[in-house]
């Protein structure tokens, strides 16, 4: 009786052992590729929403929304990129949004991650859609809003996806926190 | 000849997905492409032979009342290991793939395998039944994605092949679409091996 108790007790332990031991090798040669993938990606972002951008610094972070600052090739501010996250149809959708040097207008956005249904609310990561923020301009007393009629369309509107509602709007809300939150701490930190 | 059997047995005859019906949650999850489906099944592949060379040295030790949990955490680590090494080579199909990959822990084609064969078999048969198995599994994941892709996106393998004209399904891209496509090839698969059975 005893005996089998020992062997089990044995048998997990090393187990144990064996399957730590594998791990940590295998996270020692991974953990370097994984987080250059991850910061080759939210490098292209931001080249993508900031275009004239040739180097980045992060300035501050307030909770999960990180906001950084652009410079030209001549160190002068290219505008500011927001990474930012909120709740879409499926899941969380994370994205990034570019901002000019005075925050005046979007310069882009650009989906980062999200889990919403292929063919419809995944076109929020599309063309037609992302290219309907570039050079928006967000006066600071006006949200962005989102609707379905064109026909009534103001310039601080965006147009939904056909079928992807939801989707559509919980790009626009995001994006307006994004705005809201980037503005708010620029003058915080006393720079605007 | 008896080897033989034990790997071709997995690809048609106790096919794991057509014929055991085992793995249907990453089955119908990810088989909207053609390349998550390949993906998922080369990661299956690889975690159900890992587990099924080692757990045939160490039957005999593992104690009957504990050989469970030693099966799922050896699954476990052949798992993370799978979904590390995407994660660093492959960072869009890992995406792609999000949750299913650290799922196949509970994939039941791999504690089944171990259960009822690994822990049973010598490890040159036990590795070739896993083989099949996993092969088995793969070839039904691309049959499903590519019916799938077909229809809902007019493409495989990301190769448009039907043009303008066609409007896609956007139904087989979704959940349903999984359902529909795994129900009429397992009633097409049924109704051909019972002819050809006679």
């Amino acid at each position: 009786m005893k005996n089998i108790h020992l062997q089990m007790f044995i048998t997990l332990i090393l187990v144990g052992i064996f399957s730590g031991g594998a791990l940590a090798v295998m996270y020692r040669f991974t953990k370097e590729p994984i987080e250059r993938n991850r910061e080759r990606e939210l490098k292209d972002a931001i080249f993508k929403v900031l275009p004239e951008t040739e180097n980045y610094k992060e300035l501050f972070k307030v909770g999960s929304t990180t906001i950084y600052e652009g410079y030209t090739d001549k160190g002068e501010s290219a505008g500011y990129a927001v990474v930012g996250e909120g709740s879409g149809f499926q899941g969380n959708i994370s994205l990034i949004i570019g901002m000019d040097e005075d925050l005046k207008f979007l310069t882009g956005i650009e989906i980062l991650e999200s889990l919403e249904t292929p063919g419809l609310g995944a076109k929020i990561a599309d063309e037609p859609f992302k290219s309907q923020f570039k050079g928006l301009e967000v006066p600071r007393d006006v949200k962005i809003r989102c609707i379905r009629d064109i026909r009534d369309r103001k310039k601080t509107d965006i147009q939904a996806i056909t079928g992807a509602t939801i989707s559509s709007e919980a790009v626009v809300r995001i994006v307006n926190e994004l705005v809201k939150k980037v503005r708010e701490n620029k003058i915080l930190s006393g720079q605007s | 000849m008896k080897a033989y059997r034990e790997f071709i047995k997995g690809l048609w005859e106790r096919n794991p997905v057509f014929r055991l019906l085992l793995g249907m949650c990453p089955t119908l999850a990810v088989t909207n492409y053609v390349k998550n489906g390949i993906a998922m099944g080369l990661a299956v592949i690889f975690v159900l032979v890992c587990s099924s060379i080692i757990i045939p040295f160490f039957r005999r030790q593992i104690p009957n009342q504990v050989r469970i949990p030693t099966f799922i955490v050896l699954i476990a680590t052949f798992v993370t290991l799978a979904d590390y090494f995407l994660r660093a080579n492959f960072p869009v199909i890992s995406k792609q793939l999000g949750p299913y990959v650290p799922l196949i822990v509970v994939n039941c084609i791999i504690l089944g395998r171990a259960e009822a064969f690994s822990s049973k078999n010598p490890p040159l048969y036990s590795f070739l039944d896993a083989l099949g198995m996993g092969l088995g599994f793969t070839v039904a994941l691309v049959m499903i994605s590519a019916v799938r892709e077909f229809f809902g996106a007019g493409s495989i393998l990301g190769y448009q092949i039907l043009t303008d004209w066609y409007t896609p399904w956007l139904v087989m891209g979704l959940p349903p679409g999984a359902f529909l496509t795994l129900g009429i090839l397992l009633g097409l698969i049924n109704t051909f091996s019972k002819k050809m059975r006679g």
